[in-house]
């Protein structure tokens, strides 16, 4: 009996020994506490995450929406024309300033803001703790850090204008504080919020100062990481923001600033591993995105659904991205002059017929009225339609539609054409072919709706044809900034503040790219001298709103002239929107920025939620 | 040979026989008949007779009698070959022993709220897994089912919902160990008696796990006596109860006409027209299942040392090809007396199980999701179409219109040709052991161990060109791993004494440790190089194939410690005083103190009531204290830096060097505390006419606050995920009526009926949200209304053609939905239907009451029960009739729909709106409304007919005794207006949030552990017929 009874004392002792207050701490294997961040991998980890969100405002339709809509470039396509379920309302919205604050687009640049400044702010206090990484890697990525923390509140102040820089526990800490309320004046309260823009515009100034100080120089050749040369470029969009934003200590100071940055760049692009190209379209040619003209993108890659998170390839949520395929228009509905079928259903090539967005008048026909000597209106628009098909040649569909084409027409013969002119077409269409040709007033616009096919020039710089299926999203990077910008924002301070001669420094920095935008492959050296001859400006030719064309002329539809407009001061984006026929009538002085999120306004926990909307709203 | 012989010459010598009756004279089945000294015996028949053999030599043999509730008796048997005897009532007169929170009490001392349900009684329902078995047969415990595939579980409700993102599911114990998860892992057979703990006298012994109340389940285990082998067994076939009401191939014609679909009919369906075709899709895929179950045991022991070993298996298929549940379980049990003063035990409980079909067959409404689903397709195919092409093969895609042209035909489905798996294999290994010593009288220490490890291995595989994969599609596989591990570890102390006769003290002290670890790998890959290959190699496949990845990982621990102190005075004061101290890892707050007090008299013990022979038991119960709810996460509390953004990794890449993110996503979470319940339960336990009426009735009322809830918080602080805080109060209130009567007794096998009653009423109602805050339309709650409540338009009926002119203000037209027009900006009607005026509570899913009866006939040897389970007041949501829901109701003429009265100019109803093949603007949001139902329903569960064969006929085959039984399950439906009236075929809810529905509606929670019930397209429900045997040898 005695075994038994110590067998007992034995078993007791053991229930009670394991340290049974261990049972009460949690060790999360699959879950990570901000202590993460204080490992090498953790920051790094960290620093992709804030990378990986540029994802969601470049090339997703919602920012796109927002960023291109409404603008002198661009209107609503065809789909939010005729149709007003799921996304397309917000569409014909943005497009006609008829904005409230419940639309979802909104909420993607307002949600993918915040959470990736708190994540910046923390690195910012966490990663000098890190033990064994050394002080340059440190340096290195803080300045990653801090650059990443600018651009996402250049993102913010873009769009709505002042925000908030404590998010609770405290300006620019990491917050720990859980709180229902919103660190920003109320909408009355306008000197309160040309102090937190103020505030905006020094946290990003001294940001993009570390940054283009500490980062490396220039970045690798075949990977989009954050260099010297990126931060000078935004520094300088930022110093210029600023001193139209009237909320500068200096404006002319802020223009030198602003021109100073860029010239740096410009002055040294070996240092800077920067370079104009020969040709404008190489720019966005497929497989060569990582040319040294494109600055920074966000990154995806071809065909890799899981890499680019896209659980849905097919799908315009926030992830996809649509960029090819938002500028699309419905060249499905075009058929030969036999009324056969001259595209089977959507070919890689000609990417998915989307038909968000729209090219205004102005932009085709206006900004773009030299399609000669200009390249850059055939490098951007995809005017020239082959015959393809979808489908894989030897199945039944393929099959299908080849009996059924005009005789002797063959895969990569024209299919349609959008002509440059009326004229143009009329000549087309007068010839022996099974083709036809439309000319402007052929094409698509809201206010000429149901005329013939619904088809208008697609934007084509970010055309994809790796994908799987006609449908699918596109796996390439999104140009964020090109080097070309670069001299448009040096002429613009140059102009501004009168710097080394002003209008007459602007032109000579504008004729370089229109010198370049003259370029076209093959053309006799002759015809080329000419052109570039007609294309330069001089000082004269040069005020602001000439410069604002010639950005567009560079820069059509990629993803920045609704801020471009906003952040130049109310004048200009009035009377630039103005030269949009569907936003012209609506577009109101404080639609400079947008409403403040309802979602968000439901959200916080203040008596008067609406006094927190921006104004006008 | 030897054997045979030296037997018979035992028998011829020694064998003694006789009746065992009860007080009344009535046989009494059952009774234990030991012969003293001995491991042989015997128990009593249905009749009372026994009969037992003493082995030669004994010298004086003597008789052991017990049984449970009655005095054990010993009777010399001296030279007699026929004794019998009359078993006196114990002192603790039908003080039968509950089991309640670590450890048991008499049932006069119990003073706490709790309902017993008997092994015997949960077999009377044959099915896969308890819950269902318990519907109706506990008072104040809701059981609905949430899956109709074999094996699917059911939700217990125990006097209702109490927390809105916890757990409300009651905690099990299982032989003194917290059970976790899968009830299905039990075998049915195994147990020996159910007690449900309601009050929080009862669960306060169980603190934070406390409020959802407590089931306690004991299993058998061995007893002194003969070595004893039962067999139970059945064999049942299943057949579709109600098939599903659609239109038939002329009804789809008109409705199709009727909406002006414009597509035109595909030519086989025109084909079909003119050969007036009509096929019933429903009658071509249903087949009859098949249900059966074998258990095996053995038991026995004396009184040193006893043990059983049983083992089982449970199959049920359906009526859908690849749908089928399958259990071998495994139970051993050894209890061991060293000496006077120690005893041991070790209970192993092992099953495995088979389930397939779960996520394919009976997946959600969609074709597209990789759950699948094959009711839809078989519901909505149209009539016109043939099954099968001229050649009388398969017709490969079926469907009347070119939306769903590629879809390939069901029917595929009853030859699997290895072209698709849907297993999930589930282990479970439940073990528990226990020590006890008595250390001096009446003063025991005994240590609990509990050890739990299951683990549930998923494959699924759809193959190219089959019938979830068509011809454009790559075939694709999932393989997926989870486990869970847990320990238990519990030191108890016990005192009992007795002081000067009158006073009864007893004390419980424990200090117990328990601690859970579950983990779960999954992976998934499309483009597999072969069909071949299945499931089992998913590196063969494309390298670009798109690739399936997910882990998790959670571990939690509990520290406790318990004591409880009992007193009663003179048996008729009592009085119980409980505390617990519980620690739990999951929250910020980890400790707190719960209390709880009750008294009760046995006032029929007083002396001025004994002058008076109607009332034989009286029992006022009132108990008060506090339990709670630790169901948060694991990790909650902590601030959570996630890899993932809505489910899906976080990743980039820097050129070709691919990279994962992680991103801050949850905010510390410091002051989240628990959720507390404080319950106030009076109770009447009452005995009338000797007992021959027994029940109780009770009232309780239920007051949960700092709720758990999510709260969202402002994206401009930086986090996206909701942060778990208490906020809110939901209130519970209900009475309870449970009665048994033994109707007509009867003595020596004449005719007896008994009936046991049960009745209850639960209110829910929430009281308060966050400060402010009157709605969450999202998450369906609405302060003043029960956590079900339904939030839609009002439904009128429809525009008729004399209201042209009152429709058209609303710009709609007769046949169109007519809605009421509630409110608007200004506070009051303004002629326009929208969401954020014109939405109300319209009902909600609280049963007014519901209830059970359970009525049992004895005859000779026949005995007969019929189980009735009734559920009146309360709303249905019935997805299929909601035109969103399950699109079968939408009558677009697309697809073939439920066979609903629909409005014409000829047919003027008011249930459904005219066909349209354009889905008129603006409304279609709207009609949700047309799928709340009356929930009201009667249920006659089973009806059990059996018969014992006499003790003479047991004794040529050796047995000690044999029932034969026939059962039926789910006979029929005695009411239920939403399957008379409605078209419906079951009221019971099919699943949970958006189960067998595309769409869940609008303010309906739809994830989470509380997501709402509804009926949507799933298997239909089935009827079985059981043939069984119960033999003990």
């Amino acid at each position: 009996m005695r075994y038994c009874k110590t067998l007992f004392t034995l078993l007791a002792i053991l229930a009670f020994a394991p340290g049974c207050q261990d049972l009460l701490e949690e060790h999360p294997k699959t879950e990570f506490t901000k202590s993460y961040y204080e490992t090498a991998q953790g920051a790094q980890d960290g620093l992709n995450a804030a990378y990986a969100y540029l994802r969601f405002h470049y090339g997703v339709n919602p920012t796109l929406a927002l960023n291109v809509s409404g603008t002198d470039e661009f209107t609503y396509g065809e789909q939010p024309a005729v149709n007003t379920s799921g996304d397309n309302l917000p569409h014909k919205l943005f497009g006609t300033y008829d904005i409230n604050s419940e639309f979802g687009f909104l909420t993607v640049t307002f949600n993918r803001t915040f959470p990736l400044i708190n994540l910046l702010n923390g690195l910012e206090e966490f990663i000098p703790n890190i033990p064994d990484m050394t002080e340059a890697d440190k340096i290195e990525k803080l300045a990653q850090t801090r650059y990443l923390r600018a651009h996402y509140y250049y993102l913010l102040v873009g769009q709505f204008g002042a925000a908030p820089t404590d998010l609770g526990s405290g300006h620019l800490v990491f917050n720990e504080t859980p709180s229902r309320g919103f660190n920003r004046p109320i909408k009355s309260d306008t000197e309160g919020l040309n102090t937190l823009l103020e505030l905006n515009y020094q946290v990003m100034i001294e940001d993009l100062e570390f940054a283009s100080k500490n980062l490396r120089v220039s970045r690798p050749d075949n990977e989009f990481r954050l260099s010297q040369a990126v931060a000078l470029h935004l520094l300088s969009r930022i110093y210029l923001f600023r001193a139209y934003s009237g909320v500068s200590p200096n404006a002319q100071a802020d223009f030198q600033a602003a021109y100073d940055a860029a010239m740096e760049v410009i002055n040294n692009p070996g240092k800077y591993g920067v370079e104009l190209l020969q040709d404008f379209g190489d720019a966005y040619k497929q497989s060569k995105e990582y040319n040294r003209e494109i600055m920074f993108a966000a990154e995806r890659i071809p065909m890799d659904n899981v890499n680019n998170e896209y659980t849905n390839p097919s799908g315009i949520s926030d992830r996809e991205n649509m960029a090819a395929a938002v500028f699309t228009s419905n060249y499905e509905t075009v058929s030969f002059r036999n009324g056969s079928d001259p595209i089977e259903f959507r070919p890689l090539e000609f990417q998915r017929p989307l038909r968000k967005l729209a090219p205004t008048n102005w932009l085709t026909q206006i900004a773009f009225a030299d399609k000669v000597n200009d390249s850059r209106y055939h490098n951007s628009f995809r005017t020239v339609y082959t015959v393809q098909a979808h489908a894989d040649p030897g199945t039944a569909t393929y099959n299908t539609w080849l009996a059924q084409l005009p005789a002797g027409v063959v895969t990569g013969d024209t299919a349609f054409v959008l002509a440059d002119t009326d004229a143009q077409a009329t000549v087309i269409n007068g010839w022996e072919v099974p083709y036809r040709a439309y000319g402007p007033s052929a094409w698509w616009t809201p206010e000429n709706p149901t005329q013939g096919p619904q088809i208008y020039p697609a934007l084509k710089k970010f055309d994809d044809v790796q994908r799987a299926h006609g449908n699918d999203a596109s796996g390439r990077p999104m140009p964020i900034f090109k080097f070309g910008e670069t001299y448009l924002l040096a002429a613009e301070a140059a102009l501004q503040g009168n710097i080394n001669g002003g209008a007459t420094e602007a032109a000579r920095l504008i004729n370089i790219i229109r010198t370049r935008a003259a370029y076209r492959p093959g053309l006799d050296p002759g015809v080329l001298a000419t052109r570039i001859t007609n294309m330069q400006v001089d000082a004269g030719d040069i005020d602001l709103d000439f410069i604002l064309d010639e950005r567009s002329r560079e820069l059509a539809g990629e993803g920045m002239r609704w801020t471009d407009l906003a952040l130049r001061g109310e004048a200009v984006f009035l009377s630039r929107i103005a030269l949009n026929d569907q936003a012209a009538a609506g577009v109101r002085a404080h639609h400079r920025v947008r409403p403040i999120p309802q979602e968000h306004l439901d959200r916080i926990n203040v008596d008067n939620p609406s006094d927190y909307q921006n104004p006008g709203y | 040979m030897l054997f045979v012989l030296a037997g018979t010459v035992a028998q011829a010598q020694n064998t003694v026989s006789g009746t065992v009756t009860d007080e009344t004279g009535a046989g009494l089945p059952g009774v234990n008949v030991l012969v003293k000294g001995t491991t042989i015996g015997t128990t009593s028949d249905a009749n009372g007779q026994y009969s037992v053999s003493i082995p030669t030599g004994t010298e004086s043999p003597v008789l052991l009698y017990s049984f449970i509730g009655y005095t054990s008796e010993e009777v010399p048997v001296g030279g007699k070959t026929t004794v019998d005897v009359q078993m006196v009532p114990s002192i603790e007169s039908l003080q039968e022993i509950v089991v309640v929170g670590y450890g048991v009490q008499k049932k006069s001392d119990v003073t706490g709220s709790l309902v017993s349900v008997s092994g015997e009684e949960l077999q009377e329902v044959p099915v896969a897994n308890i819950q269902q078995a318990l519907q109706g047969r506990a008072v104040g415990v809701e059981v609905q089912r949430v899956g109709t595939a074999p094996g699917a579980g059911a939700r217990i409700r125990v006097r209702g919902e109490r927390t809105i993102i916890g757990s409300n599911d009651p905690l099990i114990v299982l032989d003194g160990i917290p059970f976790e998860g899968n009830l299905s892992d039990i075998n049915q057979d195994e147990i020996a008696s159910l007690n449900v703990l309601k009050d929080a006298s009862a669960t306060a012994i169980y603190g934070s796990r406390g409020a959802n109340g407590v089931v306690l389940i004991t299993t058998k285990r061995g007893k002194s006596g003969e070595t004893r082998v039962t067999l139970n067994s059945y064999y049942g076939v299943t057949t579709v109860a109600k098939k599903y009401d659609m239109f038939n191939a002329e009804e789809y014609a008109a409705m199709r006409d009727a909406a002006g679909y414009s597509d035109q009919y595909m030519p086989l369906e025109v084909e079909g027209m003119a050969r007036g075709r009509n096929t019933d899709w429903q009658e071509l895929m249903y087949e009859d299942g098949i249900i059966t179950n074998h258990n095996l045991g053995i038991s026995g022991g004396n009184e040193k040392g006893r043990y059983a070993v049983s083992g089982g298996y449970y199959k049920e298929t359906t009526i859908l090809p690849g749908q089928d549940f399958e259990r071998y379980s495994l139970k051993t049990t050894f209890d061991n007396n060293i000496g006077e003063r120690i005893k041991i035990g070790l209970n192993s409980m092992n099953s495995i199980s088979y389930s397939n079909g779960t996520q394919f067959v009976n997946g959600q409404g969609t074709q597209d999701a990789f759950g699948g689903g094959l009711m839809y397709p078989i519901l909505s195919m149209s009539p016109l179409m043939p099954a099968y092409d001229a050649n009388g093969e398969i017709l490969l895609t079926p469907a009347g219109n070119q939306t769903d042209g590629g879809n390939y035909n069901p029917l595929l489905l009853k030859s699997n040709n290895d072209n698709w798996t849907d297993r999930i294999r589930r282990f479970r290994s439940f073990n528990s052991a226990f020590a006890e010593v008595e250390i001096i009288k009446g003063l025991k220490y005994r240590l609990n161990m509990g050890f739990d490890f299951s683990q549930n291995n998923s494959a699924q595989f759809q193959g190219r060109d089959s019938y979830f994969r068509t011809q454009n599609q790559s075939n694709r596989a999932r393989v997926g791993n989870d486990e869970q591990i847990s320990w238990t570890a519990e030191n108890i102390i016990t005192y009992d004494k007795t002081f000067a006769d009158d006073h009864r003290l007893s004390f419980t002290g424990l200090y117990s440790a328990q601690q859970s670890k579950s983990w779960g790998t999954a992976v998934g890959k499309d483009s597999v190089t072969s069909d071949f290959i299945q499931y089992y190699n998913l590196n063969m496949s494309s390298p670009t194939s798109n690739l399936y990845l997910a882990g998790r990982e959670e571990t939690w621990g509990l520290l406790s410690f318990m004591g409880r102190v009992n007193y009663a005075f003179k048996d008729r004061y009592l009085f119980t005083y409980t505390f617990r101290r519980d620690g739990s890892s999951r929250l910020a707050n980890k400790w707190h103190n719960y209390q709880a007090v009750a008294a009760g008299w046995n006032i029929a013990q007083e002396a001025f009531f004994q002058n008076q022979d109607i009332v034989s038991d009286l029992k006022l119960r009132v108990s008060y204290g506090q339990t709670s709810n630790q169901s948060v996460r694991p990790y909650t509390t902590l601030g959570g830096v996630s890899g993932n953004n809505g489910g899906i990794p976080i990743r980039y890449n820097y050129g070709t060097s691919q990279v994962v993110g992680f991103l801050p996503t949850r905010i510390p979470d410091t002051s989240l505390d628990w959720e507390y319940t404080n319950t106030l339960n009076i109770g009447l336990d009452f005995g009338l006419l000797e007992d021959r009426i027994t029940g109780s009735v009770e009232w309780y009322n239920a007051q949960t606050d700092q709720l758990l809830y999510n709260v969202t918080l402002p994206i401009t602080g930086g986090y996206q995920d909701p942060m778990v805080t208490n906020l809110g109060r939901v209130e519970n209130k209900g009475v309870e009526v449970a009665i048994s009567a033994n109707i007509i007794t009867s003595n020596n096998g004449g005719f007896t009926w008994s009936a046991d009653l049960n009745w209850f009423v639960n209110r829910n109602k929430l009281l308060e949200l966050a400060p402010g805050e009157e709605r969450s339309i999202n998450n369906g709650l609405h302060v003043g209304h029960p956590l079900s409540a339904i939030y839609d338009f009002k439904k009128l009926g429809i525009w008729q053609l004399d209201e042209a002119d009152a429709a058209a203000e609303f710009g709609q037209l007769p046949g169109e939905l007519k809605l009421a027009d509630i409110s608007g900006p200004n506070g009051e009607p303004d002629g326009v239907l929208s969401e954020d005026y014109d939405r109300v509570v319209i009902g909600d899913q609280q049963a007014d009451w519901q209830g059970g009866i359970t009525n049992r006939f004895t005859y000779k040897g026949f005995d007969l029960s019929f189980v009735t389970y009734a559920r009146f007041g309360g709303l249905i949501r019935s997805h299929l009739h909601a035109p969103n829901g399950a699109y079968l109701t939408n009558n677009t003429g697309l697809r073939n729909g439920l066979d609903v009265d629909y409005w014409t100019p000829e047919n003027p109803t008011n249930w459904f709106p005219a066909p349209n093949s354009l889905l008129p603007g603006g409304a279609s949001g709207s009609w949700s409304t047309l799928g709340y139902y009356d929930a009201s329903f009667i249920r006659v569960r089973s009806i059990n007919l059996g018969y014992s064969l006499s003790n003479t006929l047991t004794d040529k085959i050796h047995a000690q005794s044999l029932r034969v039984y026939f059962t039926v399950q789910n006979p029929f439906l005695l009411y239920a207006p939403y399957v008379t009236k409605y078209n419906g075929v079951d009221p019971e809810p099919t699943g949970q949030g958006n189960s067998g529905a595309v769409s869940a509606g609008p303010g309906v929670r739809a994830n989470g552990p509380n997501q709402s019930l509804g009926i949507g397209a799933s298997t239909p429900p089935v009827r079985s017929f059981i043939l069984g045997i119960n033999v003990t040898f």
